[in-house]
């Protein structure tokens, strides 16, 4: 089990290593990361707490009564 | 792997490390020692014979007297007793069964003789109760069990947090449980439920909606057709594309909503949310203020003191926040939130939620929210700018710089190169 743990802490900490480097350039698509299965995708903005990475939504400012 | 009867043809028991237990339908992941799908109940007391068990795999998929026979074997376990499921999600015995207790107890608040969309906009809601979005923001690949670990179903549960593939998994697991089928929709960025329900599948999904939940809002991603959703996105966001979108999806208009959330105790009963923070903003809408500044303390005063569980939950926080300035009449170009980080936190581990308001008198005062005193600290806009920064993945310039002067904001950015 613990190969196993180090195997994909070995893949995954390597790419994502390169990942950040290439993140740290605005607006990059991230192709080549999508198609390997990483989700960090910095198209529509680069505020990181904001952007489509891990399914965090970019949503329109709404008033609070459209929710009642 | 073996299954048990062939593990004990050249071991003993003592030899038993690891088990795992499936649903009849699942394959084994071949890398325990002993694979059991059958007639479970029989090895409950195997853990008083193993006594160098110490891992146990369970399924994602299991049904409801699946995961009560799960919780006993745990209970008989001995205390340091590590679980896994789909190979790289741990957790502890203890964090499994403390997240077992949440889901029997969201279990227990629904109606067995319920429809399936009730149940399934029952799970949807409470999602929003007990997760708060957590991005996961150590991108240095140096915390890669720790990124994991957090999405792990159960324990996410117990710590409140995780992003989207999580909540989906939770779901998916109650659904199960109490008779509904769904599966995960990815559009390689995010995902979000299709679930089977009377005259169809429903698309729902909890992540969007976890702020309205948390705050007793109406599901703005519930009973959407894929087109609708697409829609509401357009120009904005590409995360619910699909290269094949589901068929035979149900569409629930507003009424419907409306009427599944009254039989199910969410709304009042003309079928409104609740949405507390709605009204309080009505009263003080409905109140003459000297000025902006007073208006804006009186919001943050009532939210502190009416809002504290929900205000710890920052991710669904920041979006209510954002939408409480422009229900109080605030330009929305000129409200801006952010997540900060003080200076010395060189791992961005402590985000703390910044809001600014763009209109003059307001535009120099940067409040942020202080979980440890619940309240809004309020700090002069250059001062602000000395101590605090973005992500440090985020290559934008903050926002707040415009409003700062040029010269001062000179004098913050040598300090900078002198730290």
């Amino acid at each position: 089990m613990e190969w196993l743990k180090e195997f994909f802490k070995r893949l995954f900490k390597l790419n994502k290593t390169k990942l950040l480097e290439e993140a740290k350039i605005e607006n990059k698509d991230c192709e080549n990361e999508k198609r390997q299965g990483f989700r960090t995708y910095l198209k529509y903005s680069s505020n990181v707490e904001r952007d489509d990475r891990n399914g965090y939504n970019i949503k329109e400012k709404i008033n609070l009564k459209e929710l009642v | 792997m073996a299954t048990y009867e062939e593990f004990l043809e050249n071991h003993s028991l003592e030899d038993l490390k690891s088990i795992e237990f499936l649903m009849p339908d699942e394959k084994s992941s071949l890398i325990w020692n002993v694979s059991i799908s059958d007639d479970l109940d029989k090895y409950i007391d195997l853990p008083s014979k193993a006594p160098n068990l110490n891992t146990i795999a369970i399924s994602e998929n299991g049904n409801q007297d699946y995961y009560k026979f799960i919780r006993n074997f745990v209970k008989n376990c001995n205390e340091d007793v590590r679980m896994n499921y789909s190979m790289i999600y741990g957790m502890s015995g203890k964090e499994f069964l403390q997240g077992e207790e949440i889901i029997e107890s969201i279990i227990k608040e629904m109606d067995d003789k319920w429809t399936k969309k009730q149940k399934v906009s029952y799970v949807h809601y409470k999602m929003g109760e007990l997760i708060s979005y957590y991005p996961d923001f150590v991108f240095d690949g140096k915390d890669f069990n720790t990124a994991l670990n957090k999405r792990s179903m159960w324990k996410s549960l117990t710590k409140g947090l995780n992003v989207c593939n999580g909540i989906t998994s939770i779901e998916k697991n109650i659904l199960k449980r109490i008779g509904v089928d769904s599966r995960v929709l990815s559009s390689g960025t995010h995902a979000f439920l299709l679930s089977e329900v009377e005259g169809g599948n429903l698309i729902s999904d909890a992540t969007w909606d976890l702020s309205s939940s948390l705050y007793q809002g109406k599901p703005q991603y519930f009973g959407l057709t894929y087109k609708e959703l697409r829609e509401k996105e357009k120009g904005i966001s590409e995360s619910h594309r699909l290269e094949n979108p589901p068929e035979n999806v149900v569409k629930i208009d507003d009424k419907e909503l409306r009427d599944i959330y009254k039989s199910i105790g969410i709304t009042d009963e003309n079928g409104n949310f609740k949405m507390p923070i709605y009204h309080e903003i009505q009263k003080i809408n409905s109140r003459t203020w000297e000025n902006n500044q007073e208006k804006l303390n009186a919001f943050l005063k009532m939210f502190t003191e009416k809002f504290q569980k929900e205000a710890t939950h920052l991710s669904e926080t920041r979006e209510i926040l954002e939408y409480s300035m422009i229900t109080l009449g605030i330009d929305k170009n000129l409200v801006n939130t952010r997540f900060v980080y003080n200076k010395d936190d060189k791992n961005n581990q402590k985000k703390i939620l910044a809001l600014h308001i763009g209109e003059k008198e307001l535009e120099n005062t940067m409040h942020i929210l202080n979980l440890e005193t619940m309240n809004f600290d309020k700090i002069e806009l250059r001062e602000f700018d000395k101590q605090y920064r973005t992500h440090t993945l985020d290559t934008t310039t903050p926002f707040w710089k415009k409003y700062i002067k040029e010269n001062e904001l000179e004098e913050n950015v040598d300090k900078d190169r002198e730290e």
